[in-house]
Order: structure tokens, then sequence, then C-alpha cells
């Protein structure tokens, strides 16, 4: 691709998962996306000129997952952050690969300009309908005794010490498998008809206090009916700042036998 | 999902919704509870996520001694019913309300009562 049609190339804010053998951690998060390449947040400084095969997933029906290997263009830690960031360029070895780029763009693109991106977008922000939920969230979570629960109407908010490992996604029932685990190991929950996912960093591994779910939320009124046995509940895996660092919607939650 | 305390469980519930509140407490103290009962972290989170998100239907009207039946609670799963009783130190009119009926019935004294409470209690300290 020529330095013109790179410039060319727009970039897309979104974040999807990254695997590589490669990388810190065997993962990260797309910073930004475009068919000529990436920004990746890493949980480890890469090398610059290193090549690597990344394995890209996307959580969109609409978007097959593939990998294509990659070379490290800049690599920097972000100040203060603890967290690190990498420009990757894409290197398609073969027609194949630049064909899945390109597809790769035309979603993006086409996803950009249509509601499912403000969808998409929806769950990222802190908008105002988020601001009241965390408010109400603050307000159960103070110091004051008997305070009058108003999280029903709202939501539920669960007290949780836990690390989110992992979570996958099954493209085909559309069911999200969230691994984590606490002081007694190992755990999962599933989140049927998952329809939106949010990953705020979950690379980084930080600890987790809270699960907060709601019935209502802006992102649930726009999804399409019908709604799924149930009905639809918006999750948001709270850190202690009660910063969601994983939040998604999903027909309600039900537990992973456990061996 | 643990079916074994079903009744129990119903019971747990209807107390944290007798007086149509339910605090930050009142939730730990249920996972607290619920744990206890053997119930593994992700069918914790589900029940609480399920029940929680609104009042019982029967919440009026259904005193825990009649959702037990002729099955009385044993000592242990009265004192968990008395840690989400207490878990706000003191236990409300409301639920107590629900749970004097029980009370009654498996004929303790006062004295087993108040120590029920101090054992409960000292489970829901961290």
């Amino acid at each position: 691709m020529s330095s013109a049609s790179k410039r060319n190339s727009p970039r897309h804010n979104l974040r999807f998962s990254v695997r590589s053998r490669d990388l810190p951690g065997f993962r990260a998060i797309t910073c930004d996306l475009s068919q000529c390449g990436t920004q990746l947040e890493t949980s480890g400084l890469l090398t610059e000129g290193t090549e690597l095969v990344l394995d890209l997933e996307f959580d969109r029906e609409e978007l097959q997952d593939f990998s294509c290997p990659a070379r490290v263009v800049w690599a920097s830690e972000v100040p203060g952050d603890r967290d690190f960031r990498a420009g990757l360029v894409f290197l398609p070895e073969d027609d194949a690969k630049r064909s899945m780029l390109a597809r790769m763009a035309t979603v993006l693109q086409a996803r950009s300009e249509s509601d499912l991106d403000e969808l998409l977008e929806e769950a990222k922000r802190l908008d105002p309908e988020r601001a009241r939920t965390f408010t109400r969230v603050r307000q159960q979570t103070s110091t004051g005794r008997k305070v009058r629960r108003v999280l029903p109407a709202l939501g539920v908010l669960i007290p949780l010490q836990i690390c989110i490992d992992g979570y996958q996604w099954d493209g085909g029932t559309r069911v999200l498998t969230v691994t984590f685990s606490d002081s007694q190991g190992a755990h999962q929950l599933q989140f049927p008809y998952c329809r939106i996912l949010t990953d705020y960093g979950c690379v980084l591994n930080p600890g987790v206090t809270g699960l907060y779910s709601t019935p209502f939320s802006d992102a649930i009124k726009k999804l399409p009916s019908p709604s799924p046995p149930g009905g639809w509940k918006h999750y948001r895996f709270l850190m202690a700042d009660r910063q969601p660092i994983l939040e998604l919607v999903s027909a309600p939650c039900r537990p992973v036998r456990e061996s | 999902m643990n079916f074994q305390h079903e009744s129990l469980v119903k019971g747990l519930f209807q107390l944290v919704w007798a007086d149509d509140v339910v605090t930050p407490n009142e939730v730990e103290a249920l996972v607290t509870v619920l744990t206890h009962l053997g119930y593994s972290l992700p069918e914790t989170i589900c029940l609480l996520d399920a029940q929680l998100a609104a009042p019982p239907p029967t919440k009026t009207g259904l005193p825990l001694d009649q959702l037990f039946g002729p099955n009385l609670p044993s000592r242990d799963e009265l004192k968990l019913l008395l840690m989400i009783g207490f878990s706000e130190g003191s236990i409300g009119p409301e639920q107590l309300g629900y749970i004097e009926g029980l009370i009654l019935r498996m004929g303790l004294t006062s004295a087993e009562l108040e120590e029920l409470r101090v054992e409960a209690m000292r489970e829901l300290s961290p």
C-alpha cells in the first residue's frame, strides 16, 4: 500500500481483543484499528521491529476473526499509567489476508456511519444515563445505614473480590463466558444472547470489586425486539473506583457447573 | 444449582425484602450466608442478580414459618436467617414479624435466641 493510501486509511477507535503468543500476557486490546495497522494497549513493552502474528478477535457476527502478521513500528510506556502502547503495521503475506483486512476496514467504516456504532459507543461513554446509574451505586455503597433501596428500580450491586482472567465469545450460540478467579479458585459465568461487549482493559487484570446489573439502560432501549427469555440486562464489572472494566448486555447470567 | 436449601434461600430473600429496603450490608450478608450453604460464587451471583432485581411476588402475607411448612429449619439455618436479619446491627420490626413465628414454633428460649444472635453477629464481623 502506498503512503498516500495509508494516509487515506481511516482509523477506528474501537476496542477488540488481540491474541498472540508473542505478546506480553499473550493478549492485548486495540486502541485503534485501520486497514494498515493498529495501536495496541499491552501489559508490557514491545520491541520495535519485532514481527509477530496477531489473532484479531471481533465480537461482531459481521466480522470473522482472522490472523495477520504485523511489525512493531513504535512502542512506549504511558507515563504514570502502568500500561504500554505500541503501533503495529500489518504485513499481509497473501491476497487472502489483504482481502480480510480490506473487508475489516469496510465493515468498520460502515459501522462508524451507522446506528450500530452509536450503540457500541453508547456503552463506552460516561453518558448522563450512566452518570445517574453510578450516582445510585455510590449512594448505595456510602456509609449511611438503611438507605432507601433504590437499586431494584435500577439494578443490583453484588460485592465481589475477583480478578477477570478472560472471556470467550461463542459466535454461534452468542454466549459470552467470563472466567474469573477469587481466593477459592477459578469460576465461570455465562452471559447468553450477549449483544454488546466493551472491554476497558481486562488485559491488565485489575481487581474487580463488584458486579452491577440493571435491566434499564439506553443501550438496552436501542436493542431490537424481541428480548431474550428473562429480558435484557446490562452488566458492569466494576473496579474499586466504581468504573467499569468490562460491560456487556445479555440475557440474565447463568453459572457454569463447577467440577 | 443447589436445591437442598431451597426453602431457606427463599426465606433469606423474603427477609431482606421484608421492609422494602435492601441495603449493601444485607447484600454482603447474603453473599456470606450463601457461601456458607455451599453455593459457588457464580451461583451466588446469579441468585442475587435474579432475586434482588425486584421484590418477590409473595413478599407480603407469607411469614417464614409458613414458608418452611412442617419442616422447621435447623438451629444452624435459623442462625443464617438471623445473620440476614441482624446484618444492619439490629433487626427491624418487619423482619422480626417474618421470623418470630418460626422462633415460637421452634420453641427457643430467649437465652437460646440471644446465644444464636451473638453467634450470627460474630460470623458477620469481618
